[in-house]
């Protein structure tokens, strides 16, 4: 990827810490991208230095190197001061790192005459690369306490004579101690200090570590005021978009009327578990593209007791335990004959009928109304009745949808672990009985020719301007009802 | 419909693209919302994601890449062309709709005037009527290109010719290009604007038809015009007739005067009217024609054909819609890889080596210290315990937490200088620690001031449990396989510091058993040691484990014989204590004897006494119940065994089983509601496991007081053992359950 010739040069973040403590999974949450690395708990995983772009618009804006761990800062510590002490003439600070790096331990090569062997090869890795950098981001567990190993580590920073922001990470463990932390950290003189939990992804979170960046690096302002404000339009766009994925699912389950000859058991038997099944298919493809939408992979969600399974809701849509572990409520009993998830009669549809004929002088619906009532009435006139998806169906499935969302805004990229979705038995996600959402379905439902489940129809297209307002305006509500519920 | 020509913009950065690409990319987005399966669109997204260009440009390249691109593209162009075709019909339909009328007008009967005003009204008053109606609706901003696809004729014909389109080709491809067509229609103004063209152009082709027509018709036949009312008067006609004059005036066409006019009212009679009248009329009448019908309509299909080529070419993909926004992720990447940038040259620097420094030089020192502890970057202990560990009978020459360079340096000085060689050496690592180089590295130089290898203890297991089940809720085995990785690395750490695995033990130091205790004190090499009472509830729960597996393999159904053979074999194991526990299960001395005669009581007694130690939460849920209750049967059954074996296939202990069991429920329902539910919560393999780990944990508890073995049950069983227990979970339940007896145990033991 070129990046256009008078574009600021991109910045360069070394991310370095004691071995284990998380910096490749930092790099995962902040590239969202969960392939980045080798995320395990075994000592000196990251063996080499690998790095990363951030992009803007397409063009790299900030560049992180994910650093092998210092697994032995004591022990090169020692060696820099032993040099200082067996240096013929008095070098400080930074020539002693350079110094250093150009000596057998850190590189292996005999050829440099002391003993080493190469025993820093690892930290001479993570200096060399710091050295190159703009900044350091260094890492630290916050579970553990404030050992020697880490005050040496920062003295091996601060001779680098870079800016090091330092960020905590799990913060959110009851272990740990992040007061004793800053204390330390500021006696070393690092103000700047951002808190991270790389399993819990808070939208807030990432974007104060890039402003602390931001404060210690006058040059690059510009490009991390960019970073920001990209991040924060990238996720206000996630959400909003989401929920006009779910909104669309909902028109196109919540418009379907597929119509059956009443008199015929086994066609009205057929056409329901085909009506199911694409309904099921549907939703199905909602999942999928919230997922990509996200850019997590099926395989992300597992369940072991739980909703989701390699992708899909392992639950059934249409069996009573889905609803109940959403807190959908059975309402009001539908008339005889109807089927869970499904409604068939004749009742609804004529009430529908009538309120619709009422609705059939606004110019803007006569045509399509007309016709699809016109042709309502001839199909009761035949004997036929009209099979659609139920309240309840629709609820459940603005709560499934609605619970997913809400986890995949949760989770950072980091974890190790699917996702699981809590049972949230008794409080669904999203309230599908407010008012504003309860009036949008009502009306969806009078439009049969926006569901795209049935085949197409010239007929869509003509109503897609209508069709794109009430999704609009559903996703609205469904987002304040997310909004409301929980933090998103 | 005529394509435009390409239009240079200056707002698309990174080239042109072009108004058909749009729509190609509005026809793949509705392609896929109708495709059920997923779509294979890796390649084009690569290819979409290697160009340079902002997002849209990147959605049209990956339109235009995907497989189907060929298919839709056609089909376009086909729709496309079906609405042309049906255009030039509506034109010549209106052209010949203009003659029709203009004939129809003037076709009066010889010797009878033409109603003037008749003429003209059935000419203009419907195209200026919906012309009308246009000039509303083109103001409304949003909807009017969706109304206009309805209200107005050019809307009709598009409608029709899209239809036309699907009806010959139906299917999706077809299908979804009318959609992308009517999305791009719909939005902004190149819908409005491309429906008014053919609408203002129809009425134009009608105009032209009707004036031609007439025009004809007044040169080869000869008209006479005249006017008629009943109700209004002369004196209305006279200014109407100027009125409607005063346009076509301007443009040079004649008008009656007012003797003309008022010559001209019909009176019953044949009129006769001179030639001058007749041309006025004529004039007026081609005049307002020209004037009304003909000038607006070509002045405003100019007005509408510029609009549309302007509004086709600010036309942009709305990319906030939920088909393109989600593809903004894979096509406008937030990050991407740079690889490695230093690649890893091969084998880790190896710690330095640990036996140089106990080479033959280290003097032998006399033997007789204290057993020297010391503590490596502990985590701050939650509860203050003491420091170093209680254990009894054991001194320890305390060296202190080490955890800087100079502590480190300070304590293998220490133990360099003592005069006594220490009887050994223990050091406490925390399992929370990454065992890595650095630690390596202190291993070794502590290793290397002692003659015999120091022994390590682990400690803070629990701690690391549940960071690393706040880590990762939900899934026993990665936890456990995590756990289980953390100890092998330390082994591995502490072996290239010299370090043998018997010398490494995994003791918690937070919660100290008298087991644990024993350990520890063994490891001191304490001369002293308690006399600890084995721990055998690790073999026993291996039993279990395999007893599982080897049920879920199929080698043995998991019946009531293969139970109590299990029951026994985990009874042999604390065979040296059996007179204890059979005191505790009241086993009586001759119960071999006794047994196969009256089985179901024997059973049902040791039923009862075994779930007399259960707390009354266990006693509540009936699996727990039906395990204790089969746990003390069979137990009895395993007490007898021991003391003579007995032919335990041969005895009925199904039914005795089941029998126990209902009379232990009986107070939870009827007889007969006890024995459905004893026989629901008894079978099966995770029964016999609960019965079987029930019964093991009462045997490693023996001598403890009945109180403190409810307590500890109530500690340990808790309540997601509800859970479905399979062979494959077995050991991790089995794991679990033990950890947790562990720490009750531990609990108790302070």
């Amino acid at each position: 990827m070129n990046a256009p010739a008078n574009a600021a040069p991109a910045l360069k973040v070394a991310v370095v810490g004691h071995t284990n403590t998380g910096k490749t999974s930092l790099l995962r949450t902040l590239t969202r991208d969960e392939t980045f690395g080798e995320v395990s708990d075994r000592p000196a995983t990251t063996r080499h230095v690998e790095g990363a772009m951030l992009l803007v618009r397409g063009q790299p804006a900030v560049e992180l190197y994910d650093t092998p761990g210092l697994e032995d800062s004591i022990g090169l510590l020692e060696l820099l001061e032993r040099h200082r002490a067996g240096a013929a003439s008095r070098i400080d600070g930074i020539d002693q790192i350079r110094a250093f790096l150009g000596s057998s331990d850190a590189t292996g090569d005999a050829s440099a005459g002391t003993n080493g062997g190469g025993r820093f090869q690892q930290e001479a890795k993570a200096l060399r690369q710091v050295l190159a950098s703009d900044i350091a981001l260094y890492v630290i567990d916050a579970r553990d306490r404030v050992l020697g190993k880490h005050r040496d580590e920062l003295e091996i920073l601060a001779r680098c004579a870079k800016p090091v922001v330092p960020v905590l990470n799990f913060v959110a463990s009851p272990e740990a101690q992040i007061a004793l932390w800053r204390e330390h950290l500021s006696r070393a003189n690092l103000h700047a200090v951002a808190e991270f939990d790389t399993v819990v992804l808070d939208d807030q979170t990432e974007r104060r570590l890039l402003e602390k960046m931001r404060s210690l690096l006058d040059h690059h302002h510009a490009t991390l005021n960019a970073l920001i404000e990209e991040r924060e339009r990238l996720r206000a766009g996630l959400i909003t978009t989401s929920c006009l994925m779910i909104a669309d699912l909902i028109i196109d389950v919540g418009a379907h009327q597929v119509s059956v000859p009443a008199q015929d058991r086994l066609q009205v038997q057929d056409a329901m578990e085909s009506l199911r099944q694409r309904i099921r298919e549907r939703e199905q493809r909602c999942v999928d593209q919230l997922l990509q939408l996200h850019r997590f992979s099926r395989q992300d969600l597992a369940a072991t007791d739980l909703p989701m399974h390699d992708g899909r809701w392992g639950v059934d849509l249409f069996s009573p335990a889905a609803m109940k572990q959403f807190g959908v409520r059975t309402g009001s009993a539908a008339a005889a004959g109807a089927v869970a998830g499904l409604t068939i009669d004749a009742m609804v549809g004529g009430l529908t009928l009538g309120a619709a004929t009422a609705l059939g002088a606004a110019i803007g619906g006569a045509l399509g109304v007309a016709h699809t009532h016109g042709r309502r009435i001839l199909d009761r006139m035949r004997g036929h009745s009209e099979l659609a998806a139920d309240d309840r169906t629709l609820q459940l499935l603005l709560a499934r949808q609605g619970a997913l969302l809400q986890a995949l805004q949760r989770r950072g990229h980091a974890s190790l672990e699917p996702i699981h979705i809590n049972d949230v038995a008794g409080t669904p996600q999203v309230d599908g009985k407010s008012s504003t959402i309860a009036g949008l379905m009502d009306d969806i439902r009078l439009h049969p020719s926006w569901s795209r489940l049935q085949e197409f129809g010239p007929a869509l297209a003509w109503s897609e301007a209508a069709r794109q307002t009430v999704q609009e305006r559903l996703a609205k509500a469904i987002h304040a009802s997310l909004a409301s519920r929980a933090t998103l | 419909m005529p394509t435009a020509p390409d239009s240079q913009t200056r707002e698309d950065p990174g080239g042109r693209i072009r108004f058909r690409d749009r729509l190609l990319a509005e026809a793949s987005a509705a392609w896929e919302q109708l495709e059920t399966a997923p779509v294979a669109d890796h390649e084009a997204n690569d290819l979409a994601r290697q160009f340079e260009g902002d997002f849209e440009h990147r959605l049209v390249r990956r339109a235009a890449a995907l497989p189907a691109a060929s298919t839709l593209a056609d089909a376009l162009h086909h729709v496309r062309s079906a609405v042309g075709l049906m255009i030039i019909a509506a034109l010549i339909a209106a052209l010949l709709g203009g003659i029709a009328t203009a004939r129809a007008v003037l076709g009066v009967p010889r010797d009878e005037p033409v109603n003037i005003f008749h003429v003209l009204a059935a000419t203009l008053l419907p195209q200026l009527a919906l012309l009308a109606l246009w000039l509303i609706v083109i103001f409304l901003p949003r909807s009017s290109g969706p109304l206009l696809s309805i209200a107005s004729l050019g809307g009709l014909v598009v409608r029709g010719g899209q239809w036309l389109a699907q009806r010959i080709h139906p299917g999706r491809a077809y299908a979804a290009a009318v959609a992308g067509l009517s999305r791009a229609f719909l939005r902004g103004g190149l819908g409005r604007w491309t429906f008014s063209c053919i609408s203002h152009a129809l009425w134009l082709a009608f105009n032209v038809g009707c004036l031609g027509m007439l025009v004809f018709l007044l040169s080869t036949r000869q008209y006479t015009f005249a006017w008629e009312t009943t109700i209004l008067s002369a004196e209305t006609y006279r200014p109407l007739t100027h009125a409607v004059a005063a346009l076509p005036k301007t443009s040079g066409f004649i008008s009656p005067s007012d003797e003309q006019i008022a010559s001209s009212r019909w009176e019953g009679v044949p009129l006769q009217q001179s030639e001058g009248t007749s041309q006025a009329w004529s004039s007026l009448l081609v005049g307002s024609i020209v004037v009304y019908g003909l000038a607006p309509r070509l002045l405003l299909l100019g007005l509408s054909l510029g609009q549309r080529r302007t509004a086709k070419s600010r036309y942009r993909l709305d990319v906030d819609r939920p088909e393109f926004a989600r593809l903004r992720g894979v096509l406008e990447p937030p990050a991407a890889m740079l690889g490695v940038v230093d690649a890893d040259a091969g084998a880790r620097a190896p710690v330095s080596p640990p036996r140089a420094a106990r080479a033959s030089g280290t003097m032998k020192r006399a033997a007789g210290g204290l057993p020297a502890i010391v503590g490596f970057e502990l985590p701050r202990s939650t509860d203050g315990n003491a420091w170093p560990p209680a254990v009894h009978g054991v001194r320890w020459h305390d060296l202190g937490m080490v955890d800087t360079r100079e502590e480190r340096q300070r304590a293998v000085a220490e133990l360099s200088r003592a005069a006594q060689e220490p009887a050994s050496l223990v050091i406490v690592c925390s399992l929370t620690t990454t065992p890595d180089r650095g630690v390596g590295t202190f291993l070794a130089d502590l290793a290397g001031t002692v003659a015999q290898p120091p022994a390590i203890v682990l400690t803070g297991g629990q701690r690391l449990r549940e960071r690393q089940t706040a880590d990762s809720p939900e899934s026993d085995h990665s936890r456990t396989s995590s756990f289980d990785a953390r100890l092998a690395d330390w082994r591995i750490v502490a072996g290239a510091a010299g370090i043998p695995e018997a010398r490494i033990i995994d003791v918690d130091l937070d919660h100290l058993t008298r087991a644990s205790q024993s350990r520890l004190a063994a490891i001191a090499g304490a001369s002293e040691s308690v006399a600890a009472h084995e721990r055998r509830i690790e073999p026993a729960f291996d039993l279990i484990a395999r007893f599982a597996a080897d049920a879920a393999a199929g080698k043995h159904m998991s019946d009531a014989s293969a139970l109590s053979v299990l029951h026994t074999e985990i009874a042999r194991l604390y065979s040296d204590s059996a007179p204890r526990w059979r005191t505790l299960l009241r086993v009586p001395e001759n119960a071999a004897a006794l047994l196969p005669q009256n089985l179901g009581e024997r059973l049902t007694a040791g039923a009862k006494r075994f779930v007399d130690f259960m707390p009354d939460r266990l006693k509540r849920s009936p699996k727990w119940l039906a395990a204790g209750a089969s746990a003390g049967a069979l137990g009895c059954i395993a007490a007898a065994a021991m003391i003579s074996p007995i032919a335990i296939s041969a005895l009925p202990i199904w039914s005795g089983l089941g029998a126990a069991i209902a009379a232990v429920m009986q107070p939870t329902g009827t007889k007969a509601q006890a024995e459905v539910n004893g026989e629901r919560s008894s079978g099966g393999i995770d029964a016999a496991m609960r019965s079987a780990a029930l019964f093991a944990m009462l045997l490693e508890m023996q001598g403890h007081q009945e109180r403190t073995i409810t307590r500890v049950l109530d500690a340990v069983v808790t309540d997601n053992d509800n859970a479905k227990i399979d062979a494959s979970r077995a050991r991790l339940w089995l794991n679990d359950l033990r950890h947790r007896f562990d720490l009750a145990l531990a609990k108790e033991a302070r």
